[in-house]
């Protein structure tokens, strides 16, 4: 412990850590209940590629429990070795591990823990790995510590801790690559002790995080002249003497603290200014080969600023930093609290979203992530879905749709096709053919770091976005917003479980949605409503006998106009339109007929038993069925089978594809031909 | 003679092989129809009476593509949107330049090796055909009197192209990754790997040079031994490698001039009615068939530069090696 340390805590013990902290950025009333606060001293040693660091943890336990021990996240040893639960999970694979060299690994070492009171007691000899989630016993990425005392209800706790981060090459979103550093999840950082009186610590598997509100003051020694972005507003810049410096960075009421710096970093900034909105300052770390996104990552920033603010709530901070991912580093499109990183490629021109799409994904963050702080361990899609949910909402009032792009040459090149036009990430779940469904591969309700290959991405982005869109198209946009803005406002620096969101939606909308919350977030059954036969019969005259007078006669000796039936012979037609359900989970849905006169009947179906008829007499045929026409049920698996159309057009339409699939097979043939 | 003059002397000589050069596009056409049939029947299939047609007649539905491509089996799997207009010349450009052409589906390895053979079984006719002193005026006796040659030069050929887009390639491949791995800004992987293609594609286009006049020789010759070709053909470059590069390169930028007029005319998916949809189709076939003539261009050019370096500076006449 050096003497700079040693004055820290002598300091934090006789004054409490509030005195330690700059008056000028305390908020008036904290936003949130700072219940896990760090100060910090940490130097890289960009030789080592190594993170030295203090800090000292002032924790308060905010339950109804004592607290016997305390858990803490050790991130960085998931990178240790490939028997961490991360690495030997299957989504990582063994070609990329072969690249590897001896000194891309990383960790994080614990090398003493100290309780703080008079006088200090050293916990380091208990301290414990544990497994909490697989028992995976060479997993390193929760710590046990117990206490010698508990900690009870409303006391609160100092702990200091000294440890060592070895930075790895980027395995995801964290490393060095050259002289690029992204540092995130890099510190001991305490998990989240639940009103139950259970710790919330899980091991780092597959997801993202989960922590509490507090107060970060980080200081951080880096080499002089290297430009760094933290979270929080840099308050204090100190040159050492010796080749460093010392940026100390300041951040109230956020959940997490990550910083990035290079030597490279072309610096910006703006600010973003809207009536209505309290006024953010954006600083931008650009690439030197991105200097001409500058007002591209700019635009797309104060885009969602301007609509999840107006839609939801102000951003809470006033400030935002904006970080360029360097090429192969691995950390592009992440979110950190008031700063994320965005990504782009050198080429990519502005048709395609790159980088306006992520920017406004992560910027976005800052919302559902930041000031709504859910467990991503366990509930990955509050933040995901919504995210994804709000960014395509965004992207689809505030930019021209999508277009298919294509990346040649190793991906450097785009090439953009403007006339194939697709889908919002929202619009449709018909990436899925409705039997082998991803969607059916778990249920969104079971916790997101016990998903099965392939389906947390589905589960985390793809469905609960079609969720919120079904719900936003189901209820109205006034009314969803409003449950937005309440979940929003109500849940700010706070931890909302699903049921709290549902409740919200019950609530502000007055109506019971369970169902529908049953069937799409419980159950992994799919949606798919699709038109069935479609039949148009001309009225025959009747055949056959009559009663006439009490007997039997043939219909030939009755008088024609005796039937109504036989009335309209000629005139009318026969309309049957069958609907059915192919899938399990049941919605109520529309369903419009078109006739031939381009008359519209608009029928509606609870949908929920298998089929159902509609009958129409009348003179025209049916020329057009369309089931859920406004497209609300967006989470129908299958929207192709939606619709009817007499004489649709699907021999010109198959034509028409097969005859540019023809000439890319001519073409490849012609290619193929210089080898001969 | 000058690369210029057995350029535009080599347009002059399609003419008099228009009908085999239509007899290939009549191949290609064939296999492309009888492909094709199978996706459009796919495509077909898929929509029945769903709206999705129409989308699909004014431009796309990518909902249904989502539907379509996860149930889609055999041919219909390798259907993609990006087919679309200049899509269709850089899909195949972009496997082409990386070397995996020849990937992908294994009816596709077939047909390609087949057309391959057809066009080692023609080349021999249209060399035949453009040499001014050949000795078999007939086309497809020419054809078949060096297919068995040609076939095996083919064979040679392909083991020195599977070396460099092979096994070079991927040596580079591996060597620049190793050199940037600690490079953070996309533009130097980015001209590295654009240095990279450039290397490997001189070498192949120099490989398919040497190839082609030593098939010239083969056939102008009669030369039975047909390693000696490539040995002689190479030797003739590297005397005259101004006129033989300046030539090949000539040819090679008529290529990418057809591929630019191409990519500012080709229809993209708007396309919609009937007519513009056949308008698209045929504006496909006219840029395959001026493709294959390029192809047979390059022969005509080269034979007609062949025959003038001969003339100047070979003291060796052709017939005594027999
Ligand atoms: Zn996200």
């Amino acid at each position: 412990m050096n003497a700079r340390f040693r004055r820290l805590l002598l300091g934090l013990g006789t004054m409490g850590i509030c005195l330690a902290m700059p008056r000028a950025s305390m908020a008036a009333v904290p936003l949130s209940q700072r219940i896990a606060n760090y100060q910090m001293d940490v130097r890289l040693d960009v030789a080592q590629k190594t993170i030295y660091g203090r800090e000292v943890l002032t924790w308060i336990n905010t339950t109804m429990h004592p607290a016997r021990e305390l858990r803490f996240h050790l991130y960085y040893n998931a990178w240790m070795n490939d028997r961490s639960s991360w690495l030997s999970s299957s989504r990582y694979f063994a070609r990329a591990l072969e690249s590897l060299e001896e000194g891309d690994w990383g960790y994080c070492k614990v090398q003493s823990i100290q309780l703080l009171r008079e006088p200090p007691l050293d916990l380091t000899a208990g301290m414990a790995y544990i497994q909490p989630d697989d028992g995976n016993p060479h997993d390193r990425t929760v710590l046990r510590v117990p206490l010698p005392q508990p900690v009870f209800p409303g006391d609160t706790v100092r702990i200091a801790i000294e440890w060592v981060s070895k930075v790895p090459r980027p395995f995801a979103r964290t490393g060095v690559v050259g002289d690029y550093y992204f540092i995130a999840q890099w510190f001991p950082k305490i998990g989240v002790f639940q009103e139950d009186g259970t710790w919330n610590c899980h091991q780092f598997i597959q997801t993202e995080f989960f922590a509490d509100y507090g107060v970060y003051d980080v200081r951080l020694t880096l080499p002089t002249g290297w430009v760094v972005g933290a979270t929080g507003r840099e308050i204090e810049t100190t040159e050492n003497g010796d080749g460093t410096t010392t940026h100390r960075f300041y951040q109230e009421d956020v959940h997490d603290f990550v910083w990035t710096t290079s030597p490279h970093f072309l610096v910006y900034t703006d600010r973003f200014e809207e009536p209505g909105l309290p006024p953010v300052d954006l600083r931008l770390l650009l690439q030197p080969y991105n200097r001409g996104k500058k007002e591209r990552y700019f635009e797309a920033t104060k885009l969602a600023l301007r609509y999840y603010g107006g839609w939801f709530g102000a951003y809470p901070y006033d400030h935002l930093t904006i970080v360029d991912p360097a090429y192969q580093s691995r950390s592009g499109g992440m979110e950190y609290p008031t700063l994320f990183t965005g990504g782009s490629r050198w080429l990519s021109t502005s048709r395609t979203r790159q980088p306006e799409s992520v920017t406004i994904h992560e910027a976005g963050h800052q919302f559902w992530y930041g000031v709504v702080g859910n467990n991503e361990f366990e509930h990955a899609w509050i933040d995901e879905g919504f995210n994804t949910y709000s960014q395509s909402r965004v992207m689809s009032v505030a930019l021209p749709p999508p277009i298919l792009q294509r990346w040649y040459l190793e991906g450097f090149i785009p090439v953009l096709f403007p006339d194939v036009v697709l889908n919002e990430r929202f619009d449709g779940a018909d990436i899925y053919d409705g039997f082998r469904s991803p969607l059916k591969r778990d249920p969104m309700a079971r916790p997101s770091y016990r998903y099965g290959p392939g389906s947390y991405r589905v589960n985390s982005y793809n469905k609960p976005a079609l969720m919120l869109r079904t719900l936003e198209n189901y209820l109205g946009w006034d009314t969803f917003r409003k449950i937005l803005a309440t979940f929003y406002q109500r849940w700010q620096f706070n931890h909302p479980r699903p049921r709290d969101f549902f409740q919200v939606v019950n609530e502000i909308s007055e109506r019971n949605m369970d169902w529908f919350f049953e069937q799409a977030y419980y159950g992994s059954n799919v949606f798919d409503y699709a038109v069935g036969r479609v039949l148009s019969m001309p009225f025959e005259p009747t055949k056959g006998l009559l009663q006439n007078n009490g007997d039997f006669v043939p219909i030939s000796q009755v008088a024609r106009d005796t039937t109504p039936r036989d009335t309209a012979v000629g005139k009318l037609y026969r309309n049957l339109v069958y609907v059915r359900r192919w899938g399990e989970a049941t919605f109520p849905v529309e369903v419009r007929v078109t006739f031939a006169g381009g008359d519209t009947v608009l029928e509606r179906w609870d949908g929920r038993d298998r089929w159902v008829r509609f009958e129409y007499i009348r003179p025209e045929k049916v020329e057009s069925v369309e089931v859920d026409p406004r497209r609300v049920l967006v989470l129908d698996v299958n929207r192709t089978n939606n619709s009817w159309k007499r004489n649709a057009p699907a021999r010109l339409a198959g034509w028409k594809w097969a005859s540019k699939w023809m000439i890319w097979f001519q073409h490849k043939l012609e290619l193929m031909a210089f080898f001969h | 003679m000058k690369p210029l003059r057995a350029y535009f002397q080599g347009v002059l000589g399609l003419w008099r092989v228009k009908r085999y050069i239509l007899g290939l596009y009549a191949v290609n056409l064939m296999l492309a129809l009888a492909l094709g049939s199978v996706v459009g029947r796919a495509i077909y299939r898929s929509l029945g009476n769903s709206r999705a047609a129409e989308n699909l007649v004014q431009g796309f539905d990518s909902l249904w593509y989502g539907s379509f491509s996860a149930t889609a089996q055999g041919l219909a799997r390798t259907f993609h949107p990006a087919v679309v207009g200049i899509g269709a010349v850089f899909e195949n450009l972009n496997d082409f330049l990386q070397g995996r052409l020849f990937e992908g589906e294994g009816i596709f390895l077939g047909l390609g090796l087949l057309y391959l053979l057809l066009w080692t079984f023609f080349s021999a006719g249209f060399i035949s055909r453009f040499l001014s002193r050949a000795q078999t005026p007939d086309f497809l006796q020419a054809a078949a009197g060096f297919l068995g040659r040609l076939v095996l030069l083919a064979i040679l050929a392909g083991m020195v192209y599977y070396l460099l887009l092979g096994v070079f390639l991927d040596f580079l491949s591996g060597w620049i990754r190793g050199l940037t791995r600690d490079t953070t800004d996309e533009r130097i992987v980015f001209f590295l790997t654009l240095g990279k293609y450039g290397a490997v594609w001189f070498l192949v286009w120099w490989v398919n040079m040497v190839f082609d006049y030593s098939k010239i020789i083969i056939v102008d010759r009669n030369l039975r031994m047909v390693p000696l070709a490539p040995v002689e053909a190479f030797g003739l470059v590297l005397k005259h490698p101004l006129k033989t590069m300046g030539l090949y390169y000539l040819l090679g930028i008529t290529s990418t001039l057809m591929i630019l007029i191409y990519w500012m005319v080709a229809p993209g998916a708007g396309a919609s009615s009937a007519g513009e949809i056949w308008a698209a189709f045929l504006l496909g076939q006219l840029y395959i068939i001026l493709r294959m003539c390029l192809r047979v261009w390059f022969y005509s050019s080269q034979v007609a530069l062949y025959e003038g370096l001969y003339k100047t500076s070979s003291n060796q006449s052709p017939e005594e090696i027999g």
